[in-house]
């Protein structure tokens, strides 16, 4: 691109600053046209708001709902109105013109219609239209809608709905009364003809025209007498118009009795008839209405009614029911004899009197109530079962039944009542009440269990219902029972096995009975059960009755009578009943082995055969004490055996009682008790001798308990240790031992306690004068038959002189060993040193002395004289350093030659 | 939270397409098949990116952003007002003649981007400001320069409308002459008069239209090269929000203190307008990375209540025709820093 030449670039810049200032006063032109425009605008917004205001104001008060939606059914306005009009929830009016039809639709009757016709509107968009909703419940909605216009261009619609239910109606009341009048005057048996104020023809019926024999076309228009020619029926003069009475005076007017109408062709027919003006809106007379009828056929009906009411009088008075008619006052009029025999009067007698004072006051309210419904129309009759009161007080149940007689016009006329005694039926219908309380209360109240069980296909039951013994014998609530099924009931096994007999039950079509023990609630339950299946008319079972007599305690009365017996039967005591004449009722086999008799033999016969001569007497006191309800135990007597022999016994007689505590006789409990006396007899001569025996024995004797705690020292213990009974505390016993041989002993005598060995230790104790002898104590345990220490029997023998004499034995026996062992060294042994050694070592022994030297001198070659020794029980080097002994006073004897100290 | 993020435009036309144009008139049906290719190519390769919003890269906008509705009127010269870049000069035409029609529409473009893809279509259209440069100095005879205008103000109006019409998710109007009146005429009333052309023209629309309609301004960026950086953006942009748009579309990645850019554009953004800030330099070949367009954005939303804050590219990659200053594949590598960078700015502010 080429350099651009300064003064184009200067013109084009002007170029754009003339665009610019173009720009502003288009700007400015702007901005007045649109302060213009705003002013306009807002005018026009004011007039806008005026005129929305006002067709706001309009639409409210407006009779009918309306409803504005846009092209694309969007609601675009409505009024209250139309709110109420369909009850309409107001955030619907928020949404499219589709959900506020949901509603509406909702309420009309033919919905599909509804809809269709609104989708057609919405498709083909008509300028205008118009339809009826027919509303469940009656009511009618006028919808009208029109398309609305702004600026000429569719821009929604108005939908219009208003309620003419009223107006419907009455268009429709009225064109059913024309409809229904029109119809009705052609086809009622009645002639009706109709004419104007000159009476002249306006209209003749279908039956006026038969009966006249001229057609409505033919007849119109001309003058009434010329139509309707009447005559006296029996005379045959012409009788006197009617209408021409009711035009001149304007009122109604009945035909003269026996008239007789002279049809076209000249036939008569009897007549009767009335006639009435006929007024417009203003009461003016603008024609009048003549209805009559040809009476030929009701008096021929007269005459078969009369025939009628005397057939019916004599079944009203034959009837074996009561029977009787009143007037709406409900006085009889005519009461037939049967009702006369029920109410005890005769039936001339209640004509006159009214149902109400015959009535039982307290059913006279039912009565009433009844009697109002039939007047009112709301029944046509009634039956009710009600007591009257009889001639004479007493009361009759009845059966009555009242019609209403009403006349042809609706008129209730006079009341027909039959009564019917049910006197006897009512008895036994309480009879029955009665029994059925009865049962009622018996099924509430046994203490049996009953059940009422429905059987239900696939063999299942399920309870109907069950008494309350039921729920108490089981512990089960009713709401866990009625209304179940049998197998939610009933655990197994019990289940399969009850199944199992109410399907035999229905097999065999037998009741049946058995005995169960099933877990309840309450408790392992053992019952007598009996169900009873119940058919219907096919054959089918479909109810079970059950019962069932709870033998629990029974059952444990009976075991534990079981378990009695045995060890009645098991036990080695004669266990013999009596009654209280002592008569022998029950024996069992430790009688038999104890008297002799087997149960045959003794099984009544006198207790008294059991009795030696001799204590016969005790019998009869025995039997006194029991009738009193003592018991006799333990008592010790002497019996006799069949074979004649007597034996030692022990004695329990208890009373015997019935259920209701009366007693009937005793029983009698019999052991042997020879062996036991022997025993007795040897024991007590054992323990004299034992008790004389730790008397006499020189030991001191004591007991221990297992721990090893003194319980028991002999007299000659308390003797020897000057110890009184009471000082015996455990220090105390300890202090008699000596100081030197406290640990020792206690050490062995704890050692044996723990470990159950045999005790035996030396020991000395302190005599009660302060001197200490020697003693041997030993100890041994006395175990149970489990091996368990009982206690600790000890003896404490006195050893002293044998201990002391023992010891000098000992002694002469050591110096003997000593000496002949230095006799057979110097026989045998050469070596002086080693002899004098072995005298040394000997005399040391046998002085007990801690050592021993021997010292002697001896002069070798050249005659000098020095000293040798030999030692005994020290080292040599304790004497190295010793000094030549002197004579002292120790040894001077030895070197003086005196002799040996 | 999310953050919108939209291109400007342009993208440049494959090497073939500019090849071709070269030897050929831009509206020979022969090129028709070269067109879709590249409309084609640019749509996918903008789906590609993750962009919310596309455009078609302005492929058929012939010869530029700006003069494409009048391309081929017989009532033009090529000696109009001139567009003086730092590197180089484009001209605009001359209208030599009443009546002033637009010769096609932008709409005509957002037809063709609907066949080859189902995300929001963006049409940015020139504005009328611009186009009023093409009035000379001398009236025309018979042809007053208001009747010019009003004219311009019809024709922009339909286009607009049309492209509202069409589903366009937004329409920009290039106001990038913004700048260039401060420098043709510093005491700011050219500015000012454009202001009110375009405020004349937004006036026709509806509140509610007005949300969907953008203004765009830039420095300008044709060959990596600007025609009015150094016009201070304080001239510039109290005036601009002036304009009766609901969107503001501001290059601030090129901008050397962009906090005092952030600053005067928090002093003078309305409650009703949302501002898409410039977060890719496009005259700079270099791509950034995702985590400094998160600072960019960070950046601006210590100035910018981030309900009314939107990103975009500062310009169009290629606002002329027959540029080839950047690749597409580099145009392409921006757009997609620039979409990643929003969303980890998202996820700093939003919490994720």
């Amino acid at each position: 691109m080429g350099a651009v030449r300064k003064d184009e670039a200067g013109q084009l810049r002007s170029a754009a600053l003339q665009t610019s200032a173009a720009i502003l006063v288009a700007r400015e032109r702007a901005e007045r046209d649109l302060v213009e425009a705003t002013g306009a605008l807002e005018r026009k917004t004011q007039e806008l708001a005026q005129s929305l205001a006002m067709m706001r104001a309009t639409l409210e008060s407006t009779t009918d709902g309306i409803l504005v939606t846009d092209v694309m059914g969007r609601v675009t306005g409505f009024n209250e109105k139309l709110v109420q009009l369909w009850s309409l929830p107001r955030e619907l009016l928020e949404t499219t013109h589709q959900q506020v039809q949901e509603v509406i639709g909702g309420q009309v009757i033919d919905r599909s219609r509804h809809d269709q016709v609104l989708a057609d509107i919405y498709t083909s968009w008509p300028p205008e239209t118009f339809d009826l909703l027919e509303l469940s419940g009656g009511r009618v909605i006028e919808r009208y809608s029109k398309i609305q216009l702004i600026d000429g261009r569719a821009a929604g619609r108005v939908w219009s709905y208003r309620e003419i239910t009223d107006r419907k109606a009455a268009e429709r009341e009225l064109r059913e009364q024309r409809e229904w009048f029109e119809v009705t005057l052609s086809s009622i048996g009645d002639a009706v003809i109709t004419t104007d104020t000159e009476a002249r023809i306006s209209y003749l019926n279908p039956v006026a025209e038969q009966m006249t024999g001229w057609k409505l076309t033919d007849a119109k228009g001309r003058p009434l007498e010329e139509v309707f020619q009447i005559v006296n029926e029996s005379t045959g003069a012409p009788a006197a118009n009617p209408i021409t009475k009711v035009l001149r005076e304007g009122i109604v007017v009945g035909l003269a009795n026996h008239t007789a109408l002279v049809a076209r062709d000249g036939t008569k027919t009897p007549i009767e008839d009335s006639a009435a003006p006929i007024r417009g809106a203003a009461g003016k007379i603008s024609g009048a209405v003549m209805v009559f009828h040809d009476v030929t056929r009701r008096r021929q009906a007269e005459e078969a009614l009369r025939d009628n009411e005397q057939r019916l009088s004599a079944i009203f008075n034959q009837a074996t029911v009561g029977m009787a008619t009143a007037g709406l006052d409900g006085r009889f009029d005519q009461v037939n004899q049967r009702l006369g025999d029920i109410l005890g009067y005769r039936a001339d007698e209640l004509v006159g009197r009214t149902f109400r004072e015959l009535t039982f006051p307290e059913d006279l309210p039912a009565t009433e109530i009844a009697v109002r419904r039939l007047l009112a129309g709301e029944i046509s009759d009634y039956a009710i079962e009600k007591r009257y009161v009889r001639k004479g007080g007493g009361v009759v149940w009845s059966l009555t039944t009242v019609t209403l007689i009403k006349a042809e016009s609706g008129q209730a006329l006079r009341f027909v009542g039959v009564v019917e005694d049910i006197t006897l039926r009512r008895q036994a219908e309480e009879a029955l009440q009665a029994r059925e309380r009865e049962l009622s209360l018996i099924y509430n109240s046994v203490s049996d269990s009953i059940f009422f069980l429905a059987a239900e296909p696939a063999g299942e039951f399920r309870f109907v219902t069950v008494n309350p013994a039921f729920l108490s014998a089981t512990g089960l609530l009713e709401s866990q029972v009625v209304g179940k099924r049998l197998s939610e009931v009933i655990p197994e096994p019990s289940l399969s096995l009850v199944l199992g007999h109410y399907q035999e039950a229905i097999r065999t079509k037998q009741i049946v009975r058995w005995e169960e023990t099933t877990t309840y609630p309450s408790g392992r339950k053992t019952g007598a059960v009996s169900v009873t299946p119940i058919f219907d008319s096919n054959g089918k079972c479909i109810n079970l009755i059950g019962t069932v007599h709870d033998v629990s305690q029974r059952r444990h009365t009976e075991e534990v009578t079981a378990r009695l017996a045995a060890v009645v039967e098991s036990s080695d005591d004669a266990i013999v009943s009596k009654t209280l004449e002592g008569v022998i009722v029950t024996w069992n086999k430790g009688a038999e082995q104890m008297f002799g008799y087997t149960v045959a033999e003794a099984v009544g016969q006198p207790i008294k055969m059991l009795i030696p001569p001799n204590r016969i007497d005790e019998e009869p006191e025995i039997l006194r004490r029991i009738r009193q309800g003592e018991r006799v135990e333990h008592y010790e007597t002497v019996r006799q055996r069949k074979d004649g022999t007597l034996f030692d016994v022990s004695v329990t007689i208890s009373p015997i009682r019935d259920p209701r505590g009366t007693i009937i006789g005793a029983s009698k409990i019999a052991r042997n008790i020879t062996a036991q006396k022997q025993t007795e007899e040897i024991l007590r001569e054992s323990e004299a001798r034992y008790r004389i025996m730790g008397q006499v024995v020189p030991h001191l004797l004591w007991v221990t308990d297992a721990q090893g705690i003194p319980t028991y020292f002999n007299d000659r213990w308390y003797a020897y240790t000057g110890h009184h009974e009471s000082l015996t505390s455990a220090t105390e016993r300890r202090s008699a031992l000596h100081p030197d041989d406290q640990r020792a002993t206690t050490e062995s005598w704890m050692h044996a306690v723990k470990t159950g060995e045999p005790f035996e230790c030396e020991y000395r104790i302190r005599r009660f004068d302060g001197a200490y002898r020697w003693f041997v104590g030993r100890g041994v345990p006395l175990r149970d038959e489990a091996g368990k220490i009982l206690r600790w029997y000890g003896s404490s023998t006195d050893v002293h002189e044998q201990k002391v004499t023992a010891e000098a034995l000992r002694e002469q026996y050591i110096v003997t060993e000593q000496l002949n062992g230095v006799a057979r060294a110097l026989a045998t042994e050469l070596d002086l040193s080693k002899i004098v050694q072995i005298i040394t070592d000997a005399g040391t022994r046998i002085t007990r002395a801690q050592f021993g030297a021997f010292f002697h001198n001896q002069i070798d070659e050249n005659g000098e004289s020095y000293m040798l020794y030999a030692l005994s029980g020290a080292p040599r080097e304790a004497f190295a350093k010793f000094p030549m002994p002197r004579a002292t006073e120790i040894f001077g004897p030895t070197f003086r030659g005196e002799g040996v100290i | 939270m999310t953050i919108p993020t939209e291109p400007i435009g342009s993208i440049p036309r494959p090497l073939a397409l500019i090849d071709a144009l070269k030897a050929t008139d831009s509206a020979d049906p022969k090129l028709d098949p070269l067109y879709d290719e590249a409309i084609r190519d640019t749509l996918r390769r903008f789906e590609e990116t993750g962009s919310p919003v596309v455009t078609d890269g302005e492929q058929r906008k012939y010869h530029n952003f700006g003069t494409y509705c009048v391309h081929g009127l017989p009532n033009l010269a090529e000696d109009g007002f001139k567009l003086e870049f730092v590197s180089h000069t484009r001209r605009w035409p001359r209208l030599t003649a009443g009546p002033f029609r637009y010769k096609r529409s932008a709409d005509s473009f957002i037809d063709i981007a609907r066949r080859y893809t189902k995300l929001p279509v963006k049409q940015a259209v020139i504005s009328p400001s611009a186009l009023s440069l093409m009035y000379p100095a001398a009236p025309l005879p018979d042809y007053p320069r208001e009747k010019f205008l009003e004219d311009l103000l019809n024709e922009h109006e339909s286009e607009v409308r049309r492209c509202l019409q069409k589903g366009a998710h937004k329409v920009q109007i290039d106001f990038t002459e913004g700048r260039l009146a401060v420098k043709l005429d510093p005491s700011g009333n050219l500015l000012n008069s454009f202001i009110h052309l375009n405020n004349l023209a937004l006036a026709r629309f509806s509140t509610v239209e007005r949300q969907r309609i953008g203004v765009h301004t830039c420095p300008g960026g044709d060959c990596d090269s600007t025609h009015s950086a150094d016009v201070d953006y304080a001239e510039l942009l109290p005036s601009l929000f002036q304009l009766r748009a609901g969107n503001f579309y501001v290059a601030l990645a090129g901008e050397t203190n962009r906090r005092r850019v952030l600053e005067i554009i928090r002093d003078h953004l309305k409650p009703d307008q949302r501002v898409f800030v410039g977060v890719i330099a496009t005259i700079d070949p270099r791509v950034e990375t995702p985590e400094e367009v998160r600072d960019r954005i960070l950046e601006a939303a210590e100035y910018i209540p981030v309900a009314q804050l939107g990103t975009t590219d500062d310009c169009g990659f290629a606002p002329f025709s027959d540029d080839t200053s950047t690749t597409r594949d580099t145009a392409f590598a921006k757009i997609r820093a620039r979409v990643l960078g929003t969303r980890l700015a998202e996820s700093v502010m939003g919490g994720g």
